[in-house]
């Protein structure tokens, strides 16, 4: 009887407990992800001495929420017969009601990066977006493919 | 064998919800709805309305059938375990937005254009615990189960001792 009942106790605890870590995790993304719309990412194109192009994705962001968030920044680029030139990733930990920046760069061939815009950008690109909540167990991704021979 | 009034209403309002309403949708939605679901957000709204069609139906006559029998049976324990994981496979379903080959993250995603952006909700987390609920509500069944069998002997005892007593 006292077996039925602890566990019938538990259970109502753990149902609350989950319709808690859900709302607070949607909420906690939700404000996270507003918070970053405004300057939003950057993303430069710049020559260096060697003449290929330092390809960057910055962004600044504030956390609004009251969990800490674990933002992580991926690019990867293929030249235009869909081969890798290279990859890079940076992660932050942002706690909550604070500010942070993260910052990635690869370097590109002088080929493929036409007049310093990465519109223009020969071959293609990948980027990723990702924010995690709740000791990472929770998480948004956003992959943005873009250029010709997209993989 | 008793049908409860409260059973089927819950029944009927499953039905009506996941089976009915999906049908009805599935003769007024447009051709060119589907088409830019499927381009827009990569989701095929066919399927996903058939899979819930198919699954309302699994449902309301698991819960009707179950009402028949008593928790305390067998039969109606197993039924009760029987709507529970079906419950699970439901929370799945939806959590990973009718795709159950990648469950617990839902995927929206554009497809074909440039740029193609594709955003992932990772939600694996809640239906792992809502297995665990689910699991120690099927657990809570067999205690319930397992106490009726339990006092079936000992009241037939108890009956026993009372008249040699007397």
């Amino acid at each position: 009887m006292e077996r039925k009942k602890a566990l019938r106790i538990a259970t109502i605890a753990l149902i609350i407990a989950t319709l808690a870590m859900f709302s607070i995790s949607i909420y906690n993304i939700i404000a996270f992800v507003s918070g970053a719309v405004y300057p939003g990412p950057s993303l430069g194109l710049k020559q260096i001495p060697s003449g290929d192009y330092l390809l960057s994705l910055s962004l600044n962001s504030t956390n609004r929420g009251f969990l800490d968030v674990d933002l992580s920044t991926k690019m990867i680029v293929f030249d235009t017969n869909g081969v890798l030139v290279g990859t890079n990733s940076t992660s932050i930990h942002i706690p909550a009601g604070q500010s942070g920046s993260a910052y990635v760069s690869l370097i590109v061939p002088s080929a493929l990066a036409s007049g310093g815009n990465p519109q223009n950008m020969k071959g293609s690109m990948q980027m990723e977006l990702e924010l995690r909540v709740l000791w990472k167990l929770v998480g948004v991704k956003e992959v943005v493919r873009s250029g010709s021979g997209t993989q | 064998m008793r049908l409860r009034i409260k059973t089927v209403l819950i029944s009927i309002i499953i039905l009506l919800l996941l089976t009915i309403l999906p049908i009805v949708l599935q003769g007024r939605l447009t051709e060119d709805i589907y088409t830019y679901l499927s381009k827009s957000a990569g989701i095929d709204l066919r399927i996903v309305l058939n899979d819930f069609e198919i699954l309302g139906v699994v449902i309301a006559s698991t819960i009707l059938i179950g009402s028949l029998f008593e928790k305390t049976t067998a039969i109606g324990f197993a039924l009760s375990a029987v709507t529970k994981i079906i419950w699970i496979i439901v929370a799945a379903f939806v959590l990973s937005l009718g795709d159950l080959q990648h469950i617990g993250i839902a995927a929206i995603g554009s497809s074909g254009g440039t740029p193609s952006i594709t955003v992932m909700i990772d939600l694996r987390l809640f239906i792992l615990l809502i297995g665990i609920i689910l699991v120690m509500m099927i657990l809570y069944s067999y205690l319930e189960y397992r106490e009726a069998i339990v006092k079936k002997p000992i009241s037939n005892v108890d009956a026993h001792e009372e008249k040699s007593v007397t």
